[in-house]
């Protein structure tokens, strides 16, 4: 029986899973209250507070039966310092906007936790609608 | 030695090639992905130049970037309806009325403008080009189409030079307020009341030079519509006070804000679905590729503002 020929070389391609390297980003959680209110569902958005002249990354964070954790699914971890937190809570997921609040606050360059109280004084208000906006 | 005459192959031979070929193809599949991918994010680049030099062509035409119609309740014709004459769809454009709302009654010949599918306003990387909203359905049962390129409103934040605030119409009044500052405002400038005619932008006023400034921005990326509504058909321009689906304030990283509930809709965030960061359309019709990761506070506020006079960081 002749012999085959044909060696196969096998090489194997290590596939460098390059991932984009970020700015340093922080993880944070909490839970957010309304009125003393668990808040059901909604956003928290942590923007660098440009006026105290930081920068750095935007986090961003969801919130779920009054807790929200930029680890969890479509967070963004933050960058930490003064931070313009923005809440905006619905009554449920798709529901209505319940409260709309800003502050700003220096938050530690590291992982942690902190509780948001959204003051009652921060309703949202009835947006006039001059057309049937969806 | 002993020689054999025969016609067929051995199993093992066949086995061997079949493997070889089944090896190939594993390594093709993936670099098949990655050039359909790449020629996607070519295409929305054309698109996004087309835009940029039909914008031009339009202000060369009329002395300025495309002002809004103030119809007080009721939200005008956009942009990008304006700009149709200038990518080749000169009937289309014709067949538009300004003067008309861009939606509200069913035969609205604005509204019926909808059911045109403009290739030039959708990136083919992003698979949702029908409306979402509601009310953006035609008369044929059908949704109208959406468009996947927003223009630039302006900033809304702080001016990282001056440490002023970037001017917002109405902030804290609907769907998030109207950013004054960019190429394509609703209005170019601060007003406590609803402008007779809007402000339009033009060459003149962008003092930060026009390759400093963005002006279309790519708004298509899975996920911005968390809840159903965010895509709107691709004519509805804006109305003061609230909603501005032809264009977007930048206060959000790429891929940040999305729409969570009817109160935000000009604030959802710009972004893409290529790897990475997306395509900017900038004010002297140049397009770039701008990623996701850059600072917001110093890079992407001061690029989208005509007339802050930042030092715009590195980026």
């Amino acid at each position: 029986m002749r012999m085959l020929n044909c060696i196969l070389v096998l090489t194997t391609f290590t596939i460098c899973a390059c991932s984009e390297q970020g700015p340093t980003r922080y993880q944070i959680s909490g839970e957010v209250k309304f009125n003393g209110q668990p808040v059901a569902y909604g956003d928290v958005l942590f923007t660098p507070d440009g006026a105290k002249g930081n920068s750095g990354p935007q986090g961003v964070a969801y919130i779920t039966d009054g807790s929200y954790d930029t680890r969890n699914k479509d967070g963004k971890g933050i960058a930490g310092g003064p931070t313009v937190i923005h809440v905006r809570g619905l009554n449920k997921q798709g529901g209505k906007l319940i409260c709309d609040y800003q502050t700003t606050i220096d938050l530690p360059k590291e992982n942690g936790k902190h509780n948001i109280d959204v003051p009652k004084e921060a309703a949202a208000k009835e947006f006039k609608k001059p057309v049937p906006e969806i | 030695m002993r020689k054999t005459n025969r016609l067929g192959f051995t199993l093992i031979e066949l086995l061997v090639v079949i493997a070889i070929i089944a090896i190939l193809i594993g390594l093709l599949l993936p670099a098949v992905q990655k050039v359909r991918e790449a020629a996607n994010k070519m295409k929305c680049t054309n698109n996004l130049k087309q835009l940029g030099l039909a914008l031009h062509s339009y202000h060369d035409n009329n002395q300025s970037f495309p002002a809004n119609k103030n119809l007080a309740t009721v939200t005008s014709i956009g942009w990008h309806v304006m700009i149709l004459p200038y990518i080749e769809q000169t009937a289309l454009g014709n067949s538009a009325n300004p003067s008309l709302p861009s939606y509200i009654t069913a035969g609205n010949v604005n509204r019926l403008l909808g059911g045109n599918k403009i290739s030039t306003f959708l990136c083919p990387s992003y698979d949702q080009i029908l409306s979402l909203s509601a009310i953006d359905n035609l008369p044929n049962g059908t949704m109208a189409y959406t468009m996947h390129y927003v223009g630039v409103a302006g900033p809304k934040g702080t001016n990282p030079t001056t440490g002023t605030a970037y001017n917002v119409n109405g902030p804290a009044t609907s769907q998030a307020g109207l950013a004054a500052d960019g190429i394509l405002p609703f209005h170019k400038s601060l007003s406590t009341t609803a402008p007779a005619t809007p402000g339009a932008v033009k060459i003149g006023d962008i003092t930060d030079g026009t390759s400093n400034t963005m002006m279309v921005a790519e708004w298509a990326w899975q996920g911005l519509e968390a809840t159903p509504g965010a895509l709107r058909a691709w004519q509805r321009g804006g109305i003061w006070d609230n909603d501005f689906p032809a264009c977007k304030n930048i206060g959000s990283s790429m891929r940040t804000v999305r729409y969570i509930t009817n109160t935000n809709h000009n604030d959802i965030s710009i972004g893409s679905n290529h790897t990475g960061g997306c395509n900017i359309a900038f004010g002297d019709g140049s397009v770039r590729f701008i990623r996701e990761s850059i600072d917001l506070n110093k890079v992407l506020l001061p690029l989208a503002s005509r007339n802050g006079g930042e030092v715009v960081a590195d980026y």
